[in-house]
């Protein structure tokens, strides 16, 4: 398994002083592993945001820093975000493989997929039509519909999230075992966007890492 | 690494104590008192009932845990499935934090592990109008049979899905090697895809504490033994390893007696003869061929071996002879070539052709001495009956007599016993060097062919 390491300079906590290692460009937010502080990155900068809110722990085969592989390719999280449905929550992970490209793995009750975000096509006017069972495009059929509030999150993340914030998605499978993931996302001041991954299922018991 | 949140709640139709464990994806709870399906994400609200009658007795239960290829899961709910041949299994929902949730199946005794998997092209299946073959993940999987229909006939516990008694589903069966099979059901619209693992019996038993008054384990044909190499925990079973070293001995005894032989003596005249010939080794045995242009040159020629001015062999067509063997006929008299099996320590011969009449037929007569043959009549009508057995164990002894087709892929997966190869060639001299060869010294004796 190869070693991931940070290409980046670290920024220091301005909380604590704890390094923040950077393993993209455009890390937008980080949680301080020292002392638990969320801290906006703006300009190769980092402002305090405050306190973050701390993430009950769960049991996962996927732990943040530690490298694992897949099929022969290695991958590094570097973050994650939990999200809640009501009864039960799902994360998602932010990684960087081996080549410095970032992926998406999401893990829900032990199911897994690993997608890339995509150029997205939908509107989210469409979006709001979506139900199980419609195809999209003649080659994607609707799995599952629903929403995901945003529990917390730990490590460094591409895009501002704040406990509470509440997105829309749609599953989407389509041929080769393709599977699909929309998102839709309400900014506060009301403008709505949707990122769209695609990627494919994994078998969890084809992951291995030295934290198993 | 296995602990796992339990939620209690209180059965909403008899307020009978309820754990939950099974996570979030699980939506509906069958108590396990009134036997009411209660609806995880609408209130708890009572959704269906089943007949307490139609419980099955199985040797597990809700709560228990074990391990299953390297994970602990904890059994959270259970399903019976019927038929209308009618067959009856029951499958345990599993649940574990890291990896989700699997089944245990139950089926007369015998036990698999099946996980839902999504990176099979189930709509290129459904297009290709559900093929009798198919490959995923690099393996070949064979329909067992047409699709059949299954029936919910009890539930209890945790399930993902609301199950209610009679609920329909269609299932197509596709098996595999090494123990593997696919399922893909279809209930409503959904179709799902499952990819099934035997397990071994006794190891699943003592991992999840199961009783031995209730550990029930099929009794297994030949040919289901043979499979059985497919278990998880076992890649080939002993029985399977014997058969692959056999096969390669055969095989290679079959191939090596194409090579072992050695001519040490060669003489074609129509003069009787006297001359030397050295045999270097008394391994296998010794052939003495004896050829003529027609039967009546050959009747009228005898041949002899001495040694030390002894005489060990002698034939003609009245008697065949060695020093510790007496050969009860010779050669037919129609016959113009004669091979004899004898066997030679080492050591210098000479060979001796002579005329029996001196005014009889004279020719052409070829002598040939041949050390360390190795004869095919021992091990190619075994080489045959192996096979011959194979083929009646993959192909005409299965229950379901007809469908051979799916047990070609076992005899494809026969071909795995070449990897025992290497075994089989330490075997191999070993069994032609102590075991063969006394019984054909034994059983020495002469062969004829007509030309």
């Amino acid at each position: 398994m190869k070693t991931i390491e940070s290409p980046y300079k670290s920024l220091n906590c301005p909380q604590c002083g704890a390094a923040l290692p950077l393993f993209f460009v455009h890390t937008k937010i980080a949680q301080c592993s020292s002392c638990g502080s969320t801290i906006f990155l703006e300009d190769e900068a980092a402002r305090l945001a405050g306190d973050s809110s701390v993430l009950a722990p769960e049991l996962s085969l996927i732990k943040l820093g530690s490298t694992f592989s897949y099929r022969n390719k290695s991958y590094l999280p570097v973050g994650m975000i939990r999200y809640s449905y009501g009864r039960g929550f799902w994360e998602e992970w932010w990684l960087r493989d081996e080549s410095g490209s970032e992926l998406w793995l999401s893990v829900d009750e032990g199911d897994m997929v690993l997608e890339v975000e995509t150029e997205s096509t939908m509107t989210p006017e469409l979006f709001g039509g979506l139900k199980q069972g419609a195809f999209v495009d003649k080659e994607w059929i609707v799995t599952e519909t629903g929403e995901g509030e945003c529990v917390g999150f730990i490590g460094s993340l591409p895009r501002i999230v704040a406990k509470g914030d509440k997105h829309g998605y749609v599953h989407l499978s389509g041929k080769k075992a393709k599977l699909r993931t929309l998102e839709l996302y309400t900014s506060p001041q009301g403008e709505r966007t949707i990122s769209t991954f695609e990627g494919e299922w994994i078998d969890p018991f084809e992951i291995k890492g030295s934290y198993l | 690494m296995s602990d796992t949140q339990k939620y209690s709640i209180k059965c909403t139709n008899c307020a009978a104590p309820l754990s939950l464990i099974g996570g979030g994806r699980v939506s509906t709870v069958t108590c396990s008192y009134c036997n009411s399906i209660l609806d995880l994400n609408d209130n708890y609200k009572v959704v269906a009932k089943f007949n307490a009658k139609e419980r099955p007795d199985v040797p597990f239960t809700l709560g228990m845990k074990g391990t299953i290829k390297g994970v602990e899961w904890t059994i959270i709910g259970m399903i019976t499935y019927r038929t209308d041949d009618p067959e009856e299994w029951t499958e345990f929902f599993l649940y574990s934090p890291l990896y989700g949730y699997g089944w245990l199946v139950y089926e007369k005794g015998r036990l698999s592990f099946s996980k839902r998997v999504r990176d099979f092209e189930l709509r290129e299946w459904r297009e290709k109008n559900y093929p009798r073959t198919l490959f995923y993940r690099k393996g070949h999987y064979l329909a067992a049979e047409e699709s059949y229909y299954c029936y919910v006939g009890f539930v209890e516990g945790e399930m993902s899905w609301v199950a209610k008694a009679n609920d329909r589903i269609e299932c197509w069966d596709y098996n595999g090697v090494q123990g593997r099979s696919l399922s893909i059901e279809r209930s409503n619209s959904e179709y799902e895809v499952y990819l099934n693992e035997k397990l071994d019996n006794e190891s699943v038993y003592k991992s999840f504490g199961v009783d031995k008054s209730k550990q029930v384990s099929p009794t297994k044909s030949i040919r289901e033994k043979l499979i059985d190499e497919d278990a998880i925990q076992s890649p080939a079973s002993p029985l399977l390893k014997g058969l692959g070293v056999i096969l390669a001995v055969l095989l290679l005894s079959l191939i090596g007696s194409y090579y072992t032989d050695k001519t040490v003596f060669y003489k074609s005249t129509d003069h009787p003869f006297t001359q030397e010939m050295n045999i270097t080794s008394d391994a296998y045995v010794t052939q003495i061929a004896l050829r003529a242009p027609s039967a009546a040159i050959l009747n009228n020629y005898t041949l002899s071996l001495h040694q030390n001015g002894k005489r060990v062999f002698h034939i003609d067509k009245a008697l065949a002879v060695s020093e510790s063997y007496y050969f009860k006929k010779t050669w037919k008299q129609g016959s113009n070539l004669v091979n004899v099996y004898i066997k030679l320590p080492q050591g210098n011969y000479s060979v001796s052709l002579a005329k029996a009449n001196m005014t009889g037929t004279s020719g052409i007569v070829t002598v040939t001495v041949k050390e360390k043959y190795a004869r095919l009549n021992y091990i190619l009508p075994l080489f045959l009956l192996t096979l011959a057995t194979l083929f009646y164990l993959f192909f005409m002894g299965s229950p379901g007599g007809g469908s051979w087709k799916k047990y070609t892929v076992w005899s494809i997966g026969g071909l795995g016993a070449v990897y025992w190869l290497g075994v089989g060639a330490v075997v191999f001299v070993i069994v032609l060097y102590i075991f063969i060869q006394p019984m054909i010294d034994n059983f020495t004796s002469y062969k004829e062919e007509d030309e």
